[in-house]
């Protein structure tokens, strides 16, 4: 069987313990040989670990598993073959009994005429060679010891709760010329703490008894004793090929490359940049270090608010920390963000190459949703956000701090406007602010908060569990109980899973493209520039896709992790035009998401009996009044006055009132016999907007009269418009619907409104005009301009 | 014709005249000018080092005005900043601003020095007797003094006075007291008992370092590596099992000075270790647990902290800097310093003042530490030395019995990385 070249690889090795005691013939030898492959074999399928290449070593063997998850190796697996050794053991006399020791580590792994070599072979078997792990096995009354590397520690069975990480003891190995951790266990007799392990451990049974035997045990010649016999040959001619000239040992000061990243990549990114320092050290022959990395982690508009002015803000080092030579974003939507706001005299140039990982959006749900949301195949079609944001509740990432947040907003703006291309003239039509508020109010957004600090929320709080729209490793993490954000340590007792669920069309994919950032200020630092190539290289090599992999990511084919939920295949992305109006889009969904108060004040006076269309002025404007109150949620804050020569709250300002306002606008309303007092009570319902309202909150008066009897020369408009301007905190504006033609100019009214950054209607046909009537009123309060 | 090549020379010889590269080494020393001074969040309470630049700039007008630029408040960013402005500045042609004068950690002066990211000074120049000895030890690298001590830090003991009061308690003077006095409180009382810094940074190495100090161990020992010694393993040993134990909460592995800060001074821990800089905003009148504080020296020596003024060679106005170091070290700025911001002098004489010791009672448990804190970095491959032991004990701080191999296997890497 041919392997590629330096596949990443996993290694297991093997070795039977005492294979070579005198007391073992021949046959027993090859009793012991067989039952070793048939118990290894047995396992391996128990275990669904598919039986890789393999190459016998006389007293044990070594496989090498290319196409299979790490963790598989350390979870069931070596309980599958303790149990099929106790089999063999118990079929078995003493001569012919089989204990194991086997390691396991991972690595790249070679291929040449003379077979498998590598470091990291090496390692594995100065693993399996090494005194501690020869304890273990002889302390243990089991039949089997575990080494696993630090590496595979660190990476793969730490974060396995299937694997008992807990079992798993730390030696210092000193081998040669290693100097490391193994990590060991005796899977089918794991150690009791270490204030009781005197007392509880039985002794020891040795099947074998131990003698002191005069002869020698001489197994074949083993291949890293070629290896290290080659190597030692080969140091003396590499000082003959260096020359008589000692080592440099002064060090040049390391090339310093600072990386700016999310704070979803940011945890693996430091490890990834760890090791690659580790690698760069390891492959200097001068034993220097090449090169320093500082990865720094920000949110979405951090990074996009500082790069997108070439870090020249006052605070700009203080807040987002040194000028950064690679930024790797959660997306390629950041850098388009990015370009939107620089300018021609930036001096900040971004050169992206492809991304390290993917990681598409998913709708998570607790599985009980299902019910309601029927995926299909674990699809979903955007439009049951609409359709049951009564029954279930939607939650996304804030689009201001997150990648995940602002692709989310994109994706659901497109569907609801049925455009695919957000650009500024989307946001300049009129029906924008509606469809906006709408999906908003469907599913809000968490402020503040990405992906992992809002599945963190969730972890946190399981009575108010919600669909959450967020990145797939942000619910890989919380269904393996990993670090959640920045405020959820790891849990050992993860929750009920998340579904993910990846839309049918359009599956926002976060790409975390590689950007040079180059600055037109300074020449290009040559060294670092080969330091970042270098660095680039290692993100796209096997090793760290590996480890992209575990930490939940999907490497830059796609493929994910050995977990449970995720689809293998990565569904069609949502295009995102680079024109995308970015800045717009993060405004809207802010305005759009504002809390709304709105007092209606309608004219009850004598005139408003007046004919109007099928009925009076009066009954077309309560009409007018029903149907707007459609717009507003249960928690708006909604009122209702009526005002002749006096005002009345028919429905006082508060919030959940829509419904009351709706019945108290009844058709019915009498009108009064008493003139109307408009400018009296545009006053008197600012007024009443006016008290608490806040910045988050947006404040309409939406003031319905015919203004027949309002004689703008008998008043003081511009003391009107002062009483009602106010700091922009308490802001009101004043949408006035005249249903009497061209009284908006003769009242005065549209100066009076438009002063408020409001407007004046003219109502000549409530059928034809209501529409636009719902857009002003939306667009007055969720609208961005 | 003769005009418009008069004037294109003269275009030549004014940029000329601007180049960093072209202009004689003589003016830059003795220039005087604008600069700009470059140093960590200013965290003081009520801004210190931005009203002592104020007061700078009003005496000295915009001729010679100092722009002063924070970085971040993580010293692992203002490091990297520093280093990549210096290499980048470095280069032919570069046009990045220069940051003339430099706030340097004392960890770094040594290789800021060697790798030639620093101007030599003069000793007379600045009055150098007037210094703490083992700052001024600290910044003078091969014989050649490269920086001036702006602010010396040594770590302190921060405790709940009232509660130890309560408990008739005195402060504890070794580790095994400060472990068993939170042992029996943090349960009583509800809260932590000990944090420090141990997060994954260079807070953890000094942490890590006045614990392996205070049981007898070291990092080197004649420029050999020590850190595998018995007393070594204790002093880590005896943090890990503290965090086991639950007298050290796991949080405080996420732990920096500042996030240390806020915990304690919320009122959730009983003993913190940190710098002098925490005093006034503990103590400050919204401060939750004012007139509750008290503050006395570590159980063990402390690591050295510390932070000096050193110029950039880039700098085209040296003698403006030198000025204004002259002026951030004098007697009346560090004073102010101090009592304000809470930054611990260099002057030696401040430590003697009546004044102060009668506001500050803690100026002598303060001048104690200070006088007997320790030096960590004790070879030029500090940098990779402080790596490799935050990887490591960060990672052991999780399991006690981890401990003994992994600092086995880190004393074999230091010494494979020192050759």
């Amino acid at each position: 069987m041919s392997q590629p070249e330096d596949q990443h690889t996993s290694i297991f090795a093997v070795d039977v313990e005492r294979y070579g005691d005198v007391r073992r013939t021949d046959r027993h030898q090859k009793v012991v040989r067989d039952g070793l492959y048939a118990a290894l074999h047995h396992a391996f399928d128990r275990a669904g670990v598919p039986w890789g290449y393999h190459e016998d070593r006389g007293d044990g063997l070594f496989a090498l598993l290319t196409d299979v998850a790490k963790s598989e190796l350390v979870a069931s697996l070596p309980h599958e073959l303790a149990a099929a050794l106790r089999e063999h053991n118990a079929d078995h006399g003493p001569e012919t009994q089989i204990r194991l020791k086997v390691a396991i580590h991972a690595g790249e792994v070679g291929t040449d005429d003379n077979g498998k070599h590598g470091t990291d072979l090496n390692h594995a078997f100065r693993l399996l060679d090494c005194d501690p792990l020869r304890d273990a096995l002889s302390a243990s009354p089991g039949v089997l010891a575990l080494a696993v590397s630090d590496w595979f520690y660190e990476h793969v069975v730490k974060h396995q709760p299937a694997a008992n990480p807990g079992i798993y003891k730390p030696s210092a190995v000193r081998q040669k010329e290693t100097a490391t951790t193994a990590w060991i266990c005796t899977p089918d007799y794991p150690a009791a703490p270490r204030s009781t392990r005197k007392r509880s451990i039985p002794r020891p049974v040795i099947r074998i008894p131990q003698l002191k035997l005069p002869t020698p045990h001489m197994s074949k010649p083993r291949w890293e004793l070629v290896v290290l016999t080659v190597f030692l040959l080969l140091v003396p001619m590499t000082d003959i090929l260096a020359g008589a000239t000692p080592p440099e040992t002064k060090c040049a000061n390391p090339v310093q490359l600072n990386v700016l990243t999310s704070t979803e990549m940011a945890p693996a990114l430091r490890q990834l940049a760890l090791d690659f320092e580790h690698e760069e050290i390891r492959d200097n022959d001068s034993g220097c270090r090449p090169a320093r990395l500082l990865v720094v982690a920000d949110t979405y508009d951090g990074a996009v608010d500082a790069l997108g002015r070439g870090w020249s803000g006052r605070d700009d080092l203080r807040d987002h920390g040194p000028e950064p030579h690679v930024w790797v974003p959660d997306s390629t939507a950041d850098i388009d963000h990015v370009r939107e706001r620089l300018t021609a005299s930036s001096e900040v140039d971004l050169e992206p190459r492809p991304g390290i990982a993917q990681s598409p959006l998913v709708l998570a749900i607790p599985p009980d949703m299902a019910n309601y949301l029927r995926p299909d195949q674990q699809r979903f079609s955007w439009d049951v956000i609409a359709h049951h944001s009564r029954d279930v509740g939607f939650i996304r990432p804030d689009p201001r701090t997150s990648s995940a947040g602002l692709l989310g907003t994109i994706a659901i703006y497109q569907h609801r406007l049925g455009n695919s291309q957000l650009t500024s003239t989307t946001f300049a039509m009129p029906t924008t602010p509606r469809v906006v508020h709408e999906a908003e109010d469907d599913m809000p957004y968490a402020a503040g908060m990405d992906s992992g600090d809002l599945l963190c929320q969730l972890r946190n709080n399981p009575q108010q569990l919600r669909a959450a729209l967020v990145s797939e490793k942000a619910v890989i993490d919380y269904n393996r109980g990993a670090q959640l954000g920045s405020h959820c340590s790891t849990t050992s007792t993860p929750p009920t899973a998340l579904d993910p669920l990846y839309p049918r069309l359009g599956t926002p994919v976060q790409d975390y493209p590689f950007v040079v950032v180059r600055w037109t200020d300074r020449p290009e630092n040559r060294q670092r520039a080969a330091v970042i190539d270098r660095f680039y290289d290692y993100l796209r090599g096997r090793q760290s896709a590996e480890t992209l992999r575990f930490n939940g990511f999907r490497d830059p084919q796609g493929h994910v992790g050995r977990f449970d939920g995720p689809i293998p295949e990565l569904p069609t992305a949502l295009q995102i035009t680079p024109d995308s109006a970015f800045d717009q889009v993060q405004a809207a969904a802010t305005s759009g998401s504002k809390h709304a108060r709105v007092l209606f004040a309608v004219d009850t006076s004598a005139t408003m009996g007046t004919p109007f269309g099928s009925g009076t002025r009066l009954q077309a404007s309560t009409e007018l009044v029903r149907r707007l109150t459609a717009l507003f949620n249960p928690t708006d804050d909604v009122g209702l006055l009526t005002f002749s020569d006096t005002e009345r709250d028919l429905v006082p300002l508060s919030p959940g009132q829509a419904n009351a306002v709706r019945l108290a606008a009844r058709v019915d309303l009498p009108a009064s016999k008493t003139k109307a007092d408009v400018y009296n009570a545009v006053r008197a319902g600012v007024s009443r907007l006016r008290t608490a309202s806040s910045a988050t909150s947006s404040s309409l008066l939406v003031l319905i009269t015919d203004g027949a009897t309002a004689d703008v020369s008998q008043t003081d408009l511009p003391t009107l418009q002062t009483d009602i301007a106010a700091p922009t905190d308490q802001a009101t504006k004043v949408l006035a619907v005249s249903v009497q033609t061209a009284r908006c100019h003769a009242t005065g009214l549209d100066a009076v409104a438009r002063g408020t950054g409001g407007d004046c209607v003219d109502l000549t046909d409530l059928d034809q005009g209501i529409t636009a009537v719902l857009d002003q009123v939306a667009g007055q309060l969720w609208g961005t301009q | 014709m003769r005009k418009l090549l008069a004037t294109a020379l003269a275009v030549v010889f004014v940029a000329c005249g601007a180049c960093a590269t072209t202009r004689p080494e003589d003016d830059r020393v003795h220039a005087r000018g604008p600069i700009t001074f470059v140093d960590g969040r200013d965290s003081t309470l009520g801004k210190q080092v931005a009203g002592l630049v104020e007061q700078w700039n009003l005496r000295h007008g915009f001729k010679e005005q100092v722009t002063f630029i924070e970085q971040s408040p993580s010293s692992d960013a203002h490091r990297a900043s520093l280093v990549a402005a210096a290499q980048d500045g470095a280069l032919p042609g570069s046009h990045v601003r220069c940051n003339d004068v430099m706030m340097v950690d004392s960890v770094w002066t040594a290789e800021f020095a060697r790798a030639g990211y620093l101007v030599p000074l003069d000793p007379n120049e600045f009055d150098i007797d007037k210094f703490l000895k083992t700052p001024v030890d600290n910044a003078t690298v091969d014989g050649t003094l490269y920086a001036i001590p702006a602010r010396t830090d040594a770590g302190l003991l921060y405790y709940r006075k009232d509660i130890l009061d309560r408990e008739h308690i005195a402060p504890p003077q070794t580790w095994d007291d400060l472990t068993r006095i939170s042992k029996d409180l943090h349960t009583k009382y509800n809260m932590d008992g000990y944090i420090g810094q141990l997060a994954r940074y260079e807070g953890l190495t000094v942490n890590a370092l006045e614990a392996i100090w205070a049981y007898g161990g070291d990092l080197t020992a004649n420029g050999a590596i020590v850190i595998d010694s018995p007393q070594a393993k204790n002093g880590i040993e005896m943090l890990a099992r503290g965090l086991r134990d639950g007298w050290i909460p796991r949080t405080a592995t996420d732990f920096t000075e500042e996030s240390s800060r806020a915990d304690f001074q919320s009122g959730n821990a009983l003993f913190m270790r940190n710098w002098p800089y925490a005093y006034p905003l503990l103590t400050a009148p919204d401060s939750p647990v004012v007139n509750r504080v008290g503050v006395t020296q570590l159980p063990g020596p402390s690591a050295l902290g510390g932070w000096n003024l050193a110029i950039s060679p880039c700098s085209q106005h040296q003698q403006t800097a030198r000025d204004f170091i002259r002026f951030y070290t004098d007697e009346t700025q560090q004073r102010t310093l101090f009592a304000r911001g809470g930054h611990a002098p260099t002057v030696r004489a401040l430590y003697a003042d009546p004044v102060l010791r009668s506001q500050f009672p803690y100026l002598d448990a303060l001048y104690q530490s200070v006088t007997n804190a320790r030096d960590r970095v004790q070879t030029p491959q500090y940098d990779r030395i402080t790596d490799l032991v935050q990887e490591s004990l960060h990672h052991a701080l999780d399991h006690p019995e981890a401990v003994d191999p992994t600092m086995t296997t880190l004393a074999t890497d230091l010494r494979t990385t020192l050759h």
